[in-house]
């Protein structure tokens, strides 16, 4: 007993109390960490505005409207804003028209094999847009599409039929992407909708058709506005599918003219990041608008959440004979979305080029390409960069997003509201706007400390992507740390144990489940991001994503097929990785928040 | 051991302050079993919380042995992992990722009492003895029932054998049973360690079986301190009375005593009742009287002679299985009261109650 004494009441802990006193108030470590990550949030933010008003570097050149003056002069300007409108709201139609009805189906009703659809809907991020993407041009190109072929022959049409490679494609193909996303964000509300209220109208006598429009529907709505507002902020910010299917000229829309403005490999001679500034707030802009609403619709969600954790469980609509149409329709979307894209890809990596499958392609068949695959990779340098990424980057939005959610849930402090709100910019910030400023930060970086290893080496390709995941990895790890009770962590305390022993020691094991789930599926995310990557790469820090757009722009189409089926194979293995880890996914409520298509 | 005076707690919320804690000092001796006992949202859980660092009072002093561990005045906050105390919370805190042994061994292994490798299987399980969980001690946390729980968290305060034991409402989680069960293994237990501690909860009873000593808390104030006996027997504010056991109250004024009399008289609801009064408490003043239900003798008969005594009709009656309570109506006043079990006595009944001089409290009223 005496051995007690001697450590709780020594007198250098009473001398060291009052150092301490920020420490057990202020859990100082956590509140470092998390002030770090919003300052390099608010630095970069700023910096995207200090450009737009820069001709040069910051420091180097005086402000000047000159840029605002470029942009809104430029003969393109209306067409850019007008195509970038036009390609958010056909995304967010395309989302809608598949996105609500496999919602209804899939929670509201007795459809067969429900579950296997939910988790195949998740699965869908399998496949990265860029791979949906060339998959579709393989497709639907005028000159080489084998559907555009297919029909010309069916119907002896002497012009392709379809044309990818316009607005309405990259609409087409960002809407097939982001469908997922507005399925999980309305998968909530629907669930908890009270059939109460639909069984009411239909005691009065209303028809079902009815009851979907005028009873269904309007209690939907708020979900299906947040939904929007998602789908239409991530869709104007997506860089891959447009600059993919317009090759950069065409179909200019704001993130291809970011590329433009400072990626002088495309073709354009002269880089101006200042034009690139006023770019990106145009992407920000209607974004921070819109963040506000969205704020309000996840408030909504939550509510509905609560609901339906008190096990509360809406009556199924019964399909009768329309279950099979209901089916179909669900196929129909998967095949789109993914079978179609996949067996093109497929059929083209084991031909010498692409053809129709005919006989003598058949004969044409080898494992040609895949025996090359370390070429196709890009060699060593591109594998470890791409294992460092990815590796990287979760670890590192892990533990900032633990810290942010440690100040926000586990502390009283009165600035954590603030740490909340700013965490949560990054959701508005489309991730190209970070990769900007981020390339502008790296250049300042290797011309006044060239030292430093940052501008074209791998990390600054993880410092975008921890930002552009941050929120969504922050948000899980809130909702774990809130359920974690107050006590649990105070009897480490008790025991002796310092604030940062009992975070690692028993907070940190509690929410494991989380952070596993949060972990994986951001190095998912990241693996097949190729927007950032691709405005932030140099010779040195290639990675896989970037090696298969680049590859595709050489015009290999074959290799680029057989590089994307390796590329879903991984992904596909991490994904079960994860399902093997938490048994998550499928669960409506963790997808929406990781944005999956974004 | 322990040393609180005027301690102050608020809360702050959007709403407004909540003053949890209005200024309550007492001390505990060494060995000495202490009890917070208060109804519900009385501050108990947070003045625990104060003594072991967990909350910042807003005033006040604290001290552990003869060490300061919070000094509004100098700035003196010692943190809770340097306070040394053992504490056994309402939930138990029981971390359900680790086994029982490692719950128990946290403190000697991550916690600020380490302890060499090898000495630590041989306290864990002593640990786990002293509790009666030795055969459990490779079951993960979530098997086990909340008695279990119970002992383990326990077993985890004592393991680093504190000086100060901080147990909050330890067995409210409990079945009557059990609840019994352990509330005579816990006393036994801290009496054999000698650990000074200090107990909170709402349950009248656990704090008459457990204590050395009671504090009696209402709305963030203590508002008597004493021994088991003292404070059942002794009430010294109706609030106390009433919380500890069941009273009967009834306001009246100080008359002037007859000549050579040793009681005083107050002229009540009832009637004229004889009491003994402490000096501070002058004629003409307005007070309440305090009786308890079992010090309350109910008469089938006429009893002319004594003293106290007033005629009544029995309203209702309860019975408990070890004794009869009952509701007695005299005049306006309805008096409450106990008796026998095997009294034959119904209800409607015409009795007489007899409310002995000596077993009724005098308080200035309130
Ligand atoms: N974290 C907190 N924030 C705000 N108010 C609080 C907080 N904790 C306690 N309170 C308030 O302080 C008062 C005292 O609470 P405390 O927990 O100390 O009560 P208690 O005596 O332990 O009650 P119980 O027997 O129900 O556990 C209550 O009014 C309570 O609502
Ligand atoms: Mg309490």
């Amino acid at each position: 007993m005496e051995k007690v004494a001697d450590v709780s009441l020594s007198s250098s802990g009473v001398q060291a109390a009052k150092s301490l006193r920020e420490i057990i108030s202020g859990n100082s470590i956590a509140v470092f960490f998390a002030w770090a990550a919003c300052a390099v949030i608010l630095l970069l933010t700023t910096l995207i505005l200090w450009m737009s008003f820069s001709r040069g570097l910051p420091f180097e050149s005086g402000f000047s409207p000159d840029n605002y003056a470029e942009v809104f002069g430029s003969e393109h300007f209306w067409t850019v804003v007008l195509n970038t409108v036009g390609v958010g709201l056909g995304t967010v139609a395309i989302s809608i028209f598949f996105g609500v009805p496999l919602a209804w189906l899939l929670n509201r009703t007795d459809i067969p094999m429900r579950s296997l659809f939910i988790t195949m809907l998740a699965v869908t991020v399998i496949m990265p847009g860029l791979v949906k993407a060339m998959g579709w041009i393989m497709l639907l190109s005028p000159q080489v599409g084998l559907l555009n072929r297919l029909v010309m022959g069916i119907f002896r049409l002497r012009e392709a039929p379809f044309d990818i490679n316009s607005l309405w494609g990259i609409s087409f193909i960002q809407g097939l992407m982001l469908t997922p996303s507005m399925f999980f964000l309305i998968s909530g509300p629907m669930r908890s909708l009270d059939s109460a209220l639909e069984e009411a109208a239909e005691v009065v006598g209303a028809n079902r058709l009815k009851i979907i429009v005028w009873i269904t529907s309007p209690m939907l709505w708020p979900a299906i506005l947040g939904g929007i507002i998602y789908i239409f902020m991530t869709a104007i910010a997506m860089f891959e599918v447009a600059g993919l299917l317009g090759g950069l000229s065409e179909n200019r829309i704001l993130a291809t003219e970011i590329f433009l403005a400072v990626q002088p490999f495309e073709g354009s001679s002269e880089i101006k990041y200042g034009v690139a500034g006023v770019y990106g707030l145009l992407i920000m802009a209607p974004s921070l608008f819109a963040l506000f609403f969205y704020f309000q619709s996840l408030k909504q969600a939550h509510r509905y959440a609560v609901i339906t954790g008190k096990g509360y469980k809406p009556k199924d609509f019964p399909l009768g004979s329309l279950r099979y149409p209901a089916i179909l329709f669900v196929l129909f979307y998967l095949a789109l979305a993914v079978f179609l894209p996949f067996a093109v890809l497929l059929w083209a990596s084991l031909l010498p080029s692409l053809r129709m499958p005919s006989v003598e392609a058949l004969s044409l068949v080898s494992f040609k390409w895949y025996s090359e695959i370390h070429y196709l990779l890009g060699g060593f340098d591109v594998m470890r960069n791409t294992l460092l990424l990815v590796v990287g980057s979760s670890a590192l939005v892990l533990f900032f997003s633990f810290m942010i959610s440690w100040v926000v849930v586990r502390t009283k402090l009165r600035t954590r509201r603030l740490v909340d709100t700013i965490s949560m910019l990054p959701h508005a910030i489309p991730g190209i706007g970070f990769a900007f400023a981020l390339l502008i930060a790296g250049i300042m970086t290797a011309k006044w400390f060239p030292w430093v290893p940052f501008y074209n080496t791998v990390w600054i390709i993880i410092a975008g992507n921890v930002l552009n995941r941050l929120s969504y990895a922050t948000r899980i790890t809130n909702a774990a740390l809130i359920q974690v009770q107050q006590e649990l962590e105070d009897a480490a305390l008790i025991c002796g144990a310092r604030k940062w022993v009992s975070m690692l020691r028993v907070m940190m094991p509690l929410i494991r489940p989380s952070l596993v789930f949060a972990g994986l599926w951001t190095a998912l995310l990241v693996f097949r991001e190729v927007s950032m990557a691709l405005l932030l790469i140099g010779p040195k820090n290639k990675v896989l994503a970037t090696q298969l757009w680049i590859l595709w722009r050489q015009g290999d189409l074959s290799q680029a097929s057989a590089l994307s089926i390796v590329l879903i194979l991984i992904t596909g293995l991490l994904i079960l990785v994860v399902q093997r880890a938490t048994g998550k996914i499928g669960e409506p409520r963790s997808l929406p928040q990781l944005g999956g298509g974004g | 051991m322990l040393r609180v005076k005027n301690l102050r707690k608020s809360y702050f919320m959007s709403e407004g302050a909540v003053p949890a804690v209005q200024g309550i000092s007492f001390d505990i001796d060494e060995g000495v079993f202490l009890t917070l006992l208060g109804p519900s949202g009385c501050g108990k859980t947070t003045t625990l919380r104060c003594v072991a660092g967990l909350e910042t009072p807003d005033s006040g002093e604290i001290y552990i042995g003869n060490e300061p561990v919070f000094l509004d005045g100098k700035g003196i906050l010692v943190p809770p992992f340097r306070r040394g105390v053992g504490m056994v919370f309402q939930s138990y805190a029981i971390w359900p990722h680790m086994t029982v042994f490692e719950n128990v061994a946290f403190p000697l292994v991550h916690g600020g009492f380490k302890a060499p490798k090898a000495q630590v299987k041989e306290r864990v399980r002593k640990a786990l003895e002293l509790v009666g969980l030795a055969a459990q001690e490779n079951r993960p946390a979530p098997f086990l029932s909340g008695g279990q729980q119970q002992r383990v968290s326990l077993a985890r305060a004592l393991v680093y054998e504190p000086k100060l034991l901080l147990l909050d409402e330890p067995l409210s989680n409990l079945d009557a049973k059990l609840r019994e069960e352990m509330r005579l293994e816990l006393r036994e237990l801290v009496k054999r360690l000698k650990i000074s501690t200090l107990y909170v909860t709402h349950d009248q009873e656990e704090a008459l079986v457990l204590s050395d000593q009671i504090a009696v808390m209402s709305e963030g104030h203590i508002l008597q301190k004493g021994s088991p006996r003292e404070i059942y027997l002794d009430p010294r504010h109706p609030f106390v009375a009433n919380f500890v056991g069941n009273a009967n109250f009834i306001e009246g004024f100080v008359e002037p005593g007859k000549n050579g009399h040793p009681d005083f008289v107050v002229g009540t609801a009832l009637g004229q009742m004889s009491c003994r009064l402490s000096s501070e408490i002058a004629k003409g003043e307005r007070v309440s009287l305090v009786f308890r239900p079992e010090d309350v003798v109910i008469h089938t008969t006429a009893q002319s002679s004594r003293v106290n005594t007033f005629p009544g009709i029995i309203e209702r009656l309860i019975f408990l299985g070890n004794r009869i309570y009952c509701e007695i109506r005299s005049g306006a006043f309805l008096l409450h009261g106990e008796t026998n079990a095997r009294t034959e006595i119904q209800q409607g009944a015409n009795v007489f109650v007899e409310i002995p001089a000596d077993y009724v409290r005098v308080l200035r009223a309130q």
